[in-house]
């Protein structure tokens, strides 16, 4: 990650250059925020979305995921139950994050939480736990965070409305295959995601049963085969930790490490005093999240 | 009316997690239980969402072929996925491949 501020600088910085620099830590993510943007203003319409409705899922969830998913989801006529537990289920690594930052945000204001909260994505997480740990952003935080989230936000709902034109203006979009790309994004994440073969197990038992559960009525076979599997995960890690004793060396081989610098592929992102076997699988999570905030 | 009460509840149950945190939790840390289920969660959700897309596009039974271009795309996205960390450089392979297949077999 370019640092565009030197750390430990003599003059402290005043609130203008917090917000600026938290603005300027995302300029790496604009990259892939740009282009999935742009794919959510196309696609909202070609699902069957009015311009209001796709420019107000992309503002108020503020997720790439959750609104790709939405979008899929409310064109395959789900019921709006299983619309909004799975986007309670997409949202739930947050809670990791959000649990991860509660230490270091002690003296931010509550009022400032919410919008802490509502602007809290993957590459704002990334970043800002990085600068957080190696003590340098000490000051102001809440400016950070603003500079960070406000960049991101901004820029996602102008490539939804470049998008959304886009789409108008080429009205055969939609009939050109465009769900796939939406596929192809998850199937990568998916891929990427496959860091041990406890996480092997819990995509294939998901996987399995989706496909047996299809009949279920508002679409509720996701939200089970969610459950399925994060349990099969978990259930894998309990044999693994009962089968290795607690002394031994973590099997890093089977980690693939990311080929961009990820911020928290360095430490154990989680609070210390814990094997680093417990939260190996959150980070290569965190790790192949990281261009889909 | 109702698509407006949906986003609006779409939003609230993307927010929840990010904040509740923050304003509920103390020092205290996530039961490791917790904390294992919620690391598996986005491959199980993911899986969940690509699988009925890959096997059964637009909903019309199963399609386990070779011409099934969702397949093949989906396929080679994994593949790729496999060796590359490079997230939309898969995706473009993958979009790639769904293309040329659906091409090819007409």
């Amino acid at each position: 990650m370019s640092n565009p501020q030197a750390p430990g600088e003599a003059v402290r910085p005043g609130p203008g250059s917090t917000l600026r620099a938290g603005a300027m830590s995302m300029l790496p993510f604009l990259a892939s925020a740009i282009p999935m943007g742009l794919a959510g203003g196309i696609l909202g319409p070609a699902n069957g979305l009015s311009g209001w409705a796709t420019l107000g899922l992309a503002m108020a969830v503020n997720s790439g995921t959750a609104q790709f998913i939405g979008f899929a989801l409310i064109a395959g006529h789900s019921g709006a139950l299983t619309i909004l537990l799975t986007t309670l289920i997409l949202g739930l690594r947050m809670l990791i994050y959000s649990a991860i930052l509660v230490p270091h945000v002690r003296e931010v204001p509550q009022r400032w939480r919410v919008l802490l909260g509502f602007g809290l994505i993957d590459a704002v997480f990334f970043v800002a736990i990085e600068r957080l740990k190696k003590g340098e952003l000490t000051e102001r935080k809440h400016l950070f965070f603003l500079g960070a989230s406000g960049v991101m936000y901004v820029t996602w709902m102008l490539c939804t409305l470049v998008g959304m034109a886009l789409g108008s203006a080429v009205p055969d979009l939609a009939d050109l295959g465009l769900d796939f790309p939406m596929t192809a994004m998850f199937v990568a994440m998916l891929a990427g995601s496959l860091a041990n073969w406890r996480v092997g197990a819990a995509i294939v038992t998901a996987g399995l049963t989706v496909v047996l559960g299809h009949g279920l009525p508002y679409n509720l076979g996701v939200v089970l085969a969610t459950v399925v599997g994060a349990t099969v995960g978990t259930v894998c890690e309990y044999l693994e930790k009962r089968r290795t004793p607690e002394n031994s060396a973590t099997e890093t081989s089977e980690e693939s490490s990311p080929d961009e610098g990820d911020p928290t592929s360095e430490d154990n992102t989680a609070n210390d005093g814990k094997p680093p076997t417990e939260d190996k699988t959150a980070k290569a999570d965190k790790v192949n999240e990281e261009n889909v905030a | 009316m109702t698509m407006a009460l949906l986003i609006l509840g779409m939003g609230l149950c993307s927010f929840l997690p990010r904040y509740l945190p923050l304003v509920l939790l103390a020092d205290r840390e996530m039961p490791a239980v917790a904390k294992s289920l919620l690391s598996y969660t986005p491959p199980a959700v993911l899986a969940a969402l690509v699988v009925p897309e890959m096997l059964m596009p637009g909903g019309h039974g199963m399609q386990l072929s070779a011409s099934n271009p969702y397949l093949i795309g989906g396929g080679v996205t994994f593949v790729a996925g496999l060796y590359s960390k490079k997230f939309l450089l898969v995706t473009a392979i993958g979009i790639a491949a769904f293309y040329l297949s659906r091409w090819l077999l007409g």
